[in-house]
């Protein structure tokens, strides 16, 4: 049974694209055969971070005014075999993406794809509630900061109620907070939301926790996406969310501040921002 | 991480081959996408459709593939000139 | 002969029996100053409820109702947003407003027989057809509304800022109260909102209500709270 994610947040800038393109090849590189979907309406961005902007022919819009089929559409990852990318379209045009052209297109890829990831844009608008609609299980993405905690809830109170799932009255889409650019020491010196503030507030379970790191920045400019860095802490988070994702128990890492290494420090001192 | 990796890590940093190796990547990759793109913008939507129709109908005469046609809208001096390629196959008498 | 005629007529209108759901204002003093007073408060609480809605002006409560200025209270319920559409009593003093008004009488229903103690609040209660309590066991995400029409509601896990609750009963929240509350927007001003941890943007009881920064000057953050109101102003107590 193809399982389709979306990841979404309500506020932009957390780290969305970023999340949907290291699920998707965390996914891949584990032998499940996935999709990854650019919903965004006008500003395409995850053809960037996963490398293949220069490979782009068809997009979402064009499979669904049937200007192209979605092979001719979907692109082949250059990192993982198994991985395929639907990139978003440029038009400024709002309505282009129906509800009903979206469902086909799911439909379609759920008769070879084991794993489809919807990249939702930000805000409540058409794409983010598109990306949604079809929804089997939800990450949410949060930065540990006030209004993306507020947005995210909101988002919450959509994807329970303005979803196909919950249309129907089938089994809700089950939510999974996943928390990014999170600094320890920030949050023991006072400056930065706690795992247990957030959680208070938004009471849905905890898919993972990405350290603040500069590897994301260096992942899309090289546009390969970071959890392909097995070196960095945040492509081992992302490794880690992934394993939680199946269903595996993973402990959590990078939720503690560093004890005092020098040799640790010494490499690690360009991840820390002060 | 092995001895031999963190070693690599130490070079590096100081070389700064890190630090700089990515950034250069990715003007590169942007210059090229970008220019694509500005490229593209003076272009209606419509080409497209008009592309997959002219298929269509040319297909109806003779054997092409969709490769076979391209369509594509020029601005010089203030002009706009649609251009159209068919490559028709070799063994194929085009009658008038 | 009338199959005849009705050949040459066309159907236009059609008969049908309905139900109407309808609010109920039921005057028990006819100050209409101190009426103007309460109206705005309760509109104020809960602005949503009141706009074009249809309501029925009940003067069961009056002892003798036939000095009512009877117009005045018309365009005074009209300028807050309300439609007044009909006037519930019994007797000749009743049928006589409703001319002046230009209202349809609505029979007294029988529980208007039933009250004998026309000032007290616990009256309304009888009057509702039924009382259920509304339950809620998911978290209420912001923007959420929920409205509890006939009765209590109870929320089982937490409320989130820019959530709204409203209630013609009580509230109670097994979580932490961090949205709005209004209980009571009816007019029971016996209703109470119970949390377990009050951090709320607003509460409410039958019109009166407290904003977060007045919320903030009783010193009951964080604990178990009930909400109550006590000689026209509202009490916070920690349980």
């Amino acid at each position: 049974m193809t399982k389709t994610i979306v990841v979404t947040s309500g506020k932009g800038g957390v780290g969305k694209t970023t999340t949907s393109a290291s699920i998707a090849v965390g996914l891949a590189c584990r032998g499940f055969k996935t999709a990854v979907l650019d919903f965004d309406i006008g500003l395409r961005n995850l053809d960037l971070i996963m490398g293949c902007e220069r490979r782009v022919v068809y997009d979402f819009v064009n499979v669904i005014r049937e200007e192209a089929s979605l092979n001719q559409a979907l692109i082949r990852d250059k990192h993982v075999k198994d991985l395929y990318i639907l990139p978003a379209s440029q038009t400024r045009d709002k309505d282009a993406l129906t509800l009903e052209g979206v469902g086909k297109i799911l439909e379609e890829l759920s008769k070879t794809f084991d794993y489809i990831v919807c990249d939702s844009p930000a805000g409540i608008e058409r794409g983010a509630h598109l990306a949604m609609y079809y929804a089997d299980k939800a990450v949410i993405v949060t930065n540990p900061e006030v209004s993306s905690v507020r947005d995210s809830d909101r988002i919450l109170g959509l994807l329970a109620s303005k979803t196909k799932r919950a249309e129907e009255g089938a089994d809700p889409i089950s939510e999974h907070l996943l928390i990014t650019r999170y600094s320890p020491n920030r949050v023991q010196r006072g400056d930065m939301l706690s795992l247990e503030d957030i959680n208070d507030i938004l009471s849905v379970p905890l898919l993972g926790v990405i350290p603040e790191s500069q590897s994301v920045l260096r992942a899309s400019n090289s546009g390969d996406p970071v959890i392909m860095d097995a070196e960095s802490d945040a492509g081992q988070a992302y490794s880690d969310a992934v394993a939680r994702l199946l269903g595996e128990e993973v402990a959590m890492r990078f939720v503690s501040k560093e004890k005092n290494n020098w040799l640790k420090r010494i490499f690690r001192i360009k991840e820390e921002i002060a | 991480m092995t001895i031999s990796a963190k070693l690599n890590k130490v070079l590096h940093y100081f070389k700064g081959v890190d630090k700089t190796a990515s950034n250069k990547l990715a003007k590169e990759r942007l210059q090229i996408i970008i220019a694509h793109e500005r490229n593209k913008k003076g272009k209606p939507d419509y080409l497209v459709s008009l592309q997959k129709e002219l298929i269509d109908v040319i297909a109806k005469y003779v054997n092409i593939n969709k490769d076979d046609v391209c369509v594509d809208l020029d601005r010089q001096d203030g002009c706009s000139i649609l251009e159209l390629n068919v490559t028709l196959p070799n063994a194929v008498e085009v009658s008038n | 002969m009338i199959s005849a005629h009705s050949k040459l007529d066309e159907t236009c209108i059609q008969l049908k029996a309905s139900f109407l759901n309808c609010m109920v204002i039921r005057v028990l003093d006819k100050n209409l100053a101190k009426i103007q007073n309460q109206i705005v408060s309760l509109v104020n609480s809960a602005p949503n409820l009141f706009i074009r809605a249809s309501v029925i002006i009940d003067l069961s409560g009056l002892q003798s109702p036939g000095d009512l200025d009877i117009k005045e209270l018309k365009s005074l319920i009209k300028s807050h947003g309300m439609f007044p559409i009909g006037i519930r009593g019994n007797g000749e003093e009743c049928e006589q407003l409703a001319e002046i008004g230009g209202f349809a009488i609505i029979p007294g229903t029988r529980d208007s027989s039933v009250e004998i103690d026309t000032s007290n609040n616990n009256a309304n209660k009888k009057e509702e057809s039924s009382h259920s309590t509304k339950m809620v066991t998911t978290p209420i995400r912001s923007g959420m509304q929920v409205y509890a029409k006939e009765g209590d509601l109870v929320v089982t896990s937490h409320v989130s800022s820019g959530a709204e609750l409203f209630s013609t009963g009580n509230i109670q929240i097994y979580g932490a109260l961090r949205g709005r509350a209004l209980a009571g927007v009816q007019g029971n001003m016996h209703a109470r909102i119970f949390c377990r941890s009050l951090d709320a943007e607003l509460v409410s009881i039958a019109g009166y209500y407290l904003t977060k920064e007045d919320i903030q000057s009783f010193s009951t953050q964080g604990d178990m709270v009930q909400v109550y109101l006590e000689n026209g102003e509202l009490c916070i107590k920690a349980i």
